[in-house]
């Protein structure tokens, strides 16, 4: 049986900007289950980050429900969340967003420290992880010794190092040329096959939806597809 | 955690620098002002609480210096049964030595004033007792009932004047034989001229019936306290100490001190206080981004927390030990230059880094409470 991991109903969510309300996300369902390589598509402003940023319980809806592994993100409270989202969510951004004080090791252990994990493990689950990703070479470089596309590998050995059941990416091709965005979204496919990960991707670019399962195409806050 | 904090701060070398100076400064301050005071109170403890027997003073009297009591109250004083001997004293400055005047021989070296102390040989030299219980003959003798213009001076004295046995010291321009050099054990009391006490009575000006002071040795040393106490109750017109007393009156008058000196370190520590405040701060506000992505990926409020203030903490630690070791260096190069009691005491050393940790820590508190209530959303995009 498929196991769901993320499933929305209904959901609305309101920005106030100023002195009007945005209303971002008007009734939004959809189901998230393990094993998906999920692509949510649509134009600037049309409420896929805001879709991804409730995914992650980094914001919570107006109206609706979201429920994780069955239950419901709403009655959970901040330190539950910061535990979901250590154990159970990995998460990949545009800009990279590496720590520069830190090599790239360091950057991908990062989320272990509050589990109090002894660094060797930690390094030994790193380089693991960094050398299916084509970073054996580059553990102690610093991210301004990394390339765009080595940056971005080195996010997302970060985002799985916790052993996630679902990874969480934010354009993570925004930054990159298009044959980097091909690599990096074969790594992303690599791990979904290899590890039954589960990823939804936020991309306004069309040129990677083949390599999804599923599509969600949003517009104006609205599932359209 | 540490590590990480660690890495942060190594990443802004500079702005950790000056924040670490500004704290430098304050624990140099602290250390620098209370090792004065802590070395005055050293002082006082080594050279009054070497004081042998008890004081017996006029009432009342500024110092045993300005004190004038009758001679007629040593019978008083020996019929007390626990009393051994009493012998009387007469205090004084030499106004020159070897025909310079108090005070211009050495600049500000307190060793260059010479205190005149006349004593009846044939009461303390006979008896062995000379005032102090760590004193010692180190050259020559103690004095004789038979000296007359002869002197035991004190070790600073000595060195100060280039004196040896044999050799004439001038003192108010009437010359004197060193027959012996002696030292008390403290170098604040090793300025004292021992001479016969009539010989000191017509230099000083001193009446003849009358001694500055009188020192009751008794027969137990422990009853010196209990008969401090009995005289005083007995006698009204003088006070009896002993040199414990005399060093908790003084010590308790250097509290007051100490209150002044710590008011001005507070100052400083403030102005360390707020410079850490201001580092970490700005150092917050810098990384707002980065915050937002800890949080995202897992990171509590708490993990947040605990970074900032690890990191300022190291730097409050750091500040204090690089601060401490400044401090105790220039304490060090200033004591011989000033001649003047400093001391960095293992406490002083201690609190001086405790402060400035908590200096870090507090400074700490608010920039880490700012970097753990962000939301990562807005952190993330607009850091």
């Amino acid at each position: 049986m498929v196991k769901k991991i993320i499933e929305v109903k209904d959901v609305h969510k309101y920005f106030k900007l100023g002195e009007t309300f945005v209303h971002a996300l008007r009734g939004v369902s959809m189901t998230i289950n393990q094993g998906d390589f999920v692509f949510i598509i649509g134009p600037s402003g049309s409420g896929k980050s805001t879709l991804l940023h409730l995914f992650g319980a980094l914001d919570t809806p107006t109206e609706g429900e979201i429920t994780f592994e069955g239950k419901k993100l709403s009655e959970m409270d901040e330190d539950v969340l910061s535990v979901i989202r250590r154990k159970k969510i990995g998460f990949i951004f545009q800009a990279f967003n590496l720590m520069q004080s830190l090599t790239a090791i360091e950057n991908v252990t990062i989320p272990l420290v509050p589990q109090k994990i002894d660094e060797e493990t930690a390094n030994k689950r790193a380089t693991k992880l960094m050398t299916m990703l084509g970073l054996k070479d580059r553990l102690y470089h610093t991210p301004n010794q990394l390339s765009g596309g080595q940056q971005q590998r080195v996010a997302i050995a970060r985002a799985l190092i916790n052993d996630p059941l679902i990874v969480l990416a934010d354009e993570p091709t925004g930054e990159v040329d298009s044959q980097t965005g091909n690599e990096i979204f074969d790594y992303l496919r690599m791990m979904n096959k290899k590890f039954n990960k589960t990823f939804v991707i936020v991309t306004h670019d069309t040129e990677y939806i083949k390599k999804g399962d599923k599509i969600f195409k949003i517009h104006d806050g609205k599932i359209v597809n | 955690m540490w590590k990480i904090a660690f890495r942060n701060l190594l990443s802004k070398k500079t702005r950790t620098l000056l924040a670490l100076v500004g704290l430098m400064i304050a624990v140099v301050g602290v250390v620098g002002l209370i090792s004065i005071s802590d070395g005055i109170k050293n002082m006082v403890n080594e050279s009054l609480g070497q004081l042998q027997g008890v004081q017996v003073v006029q009432k009342d009297a500024l110092s045993p210096m300005f004190s004038k009591v009758d001679m007629s109250l040593i019978d008083e004083l020996k019929s007390f049964p626990e009393v051994d001997i009493v012998a009387p004293r007469v205090l004084g400055i030499a106004s020159s030595i070897d025909g310079k005047p108090f005070l211009s021989g050495g600049g500000f070296s307190m060793g260059s004033a010479g205190e005149i102390v006349g004593i009846d040989p044939a009461i303390e030299g006979a008896s062995g007792k000379t005032g102090f219980s760590s004193a010692d003959i180190t050259k020559g003798r103690f004095l004789k009932p038979s000296d007359t213009y002869s002197v035991v001076i004190g070790k600073s004295i000595a060195d100060d004047y280039k004196k040896m046995v044999g050799s004439v010291i001038e003192l108010n321009d009437i010359r004197f034989k060193v027959v012996g050099i002696w030292t008390t054990g403290s170098s604040s009391t090793d300025t004292m001229i021992l001479m016969p006490i009539d010989i000191a009575k017509k230099m000083l000006g001193f009446p003849s019936d009358k001694a500055s002071m009188l020192t009751v040795y008794t027969k137990d040393p422990a009853a010196a306290e209990l008969i401090s106490k009995k005289i005083e109750l007995r006698i009204d017109s003088v006070d009896a100490k002993t040199g414990t007393e005399y060093a908790q009156d003084i010590t308790g008058v250097l509290g007051s001190l100490d209150v002044f000196f710590w008011a001005i370190s507070l100052i400083a520590v403030v102005v360390g206080g707020v410079g850490i405040l201001n580092t970490m701060l700005m150092s917050v506000m810098e990384r707002f981004r980065d915050f937002g992505i800890l949080k995202a990926i897992g990171w509590s409020n708490g993990n947040i927390m605990t970074l900032v203030v690890s990191e300022s903490i190291i730097l409050g630690v750091v500040g204090g030990i690089a601060g401490l070791a400044v401090g105790y260096t220039l304490v060090e190069i200033a004591k011989p230059i000033l001649g003047f009691p400093m001391q960095v005491t293992p406490t002083l050393a201690v609190t001086a880094v405790l402060l400035a940790a908590s200096l870090g820590l507090v400074g700490g508190l608010y920039p880490a409470r700012k970097a753990s209530r962000l939301n990562p959303i807005e952190a993330i995009r607009y850091g």
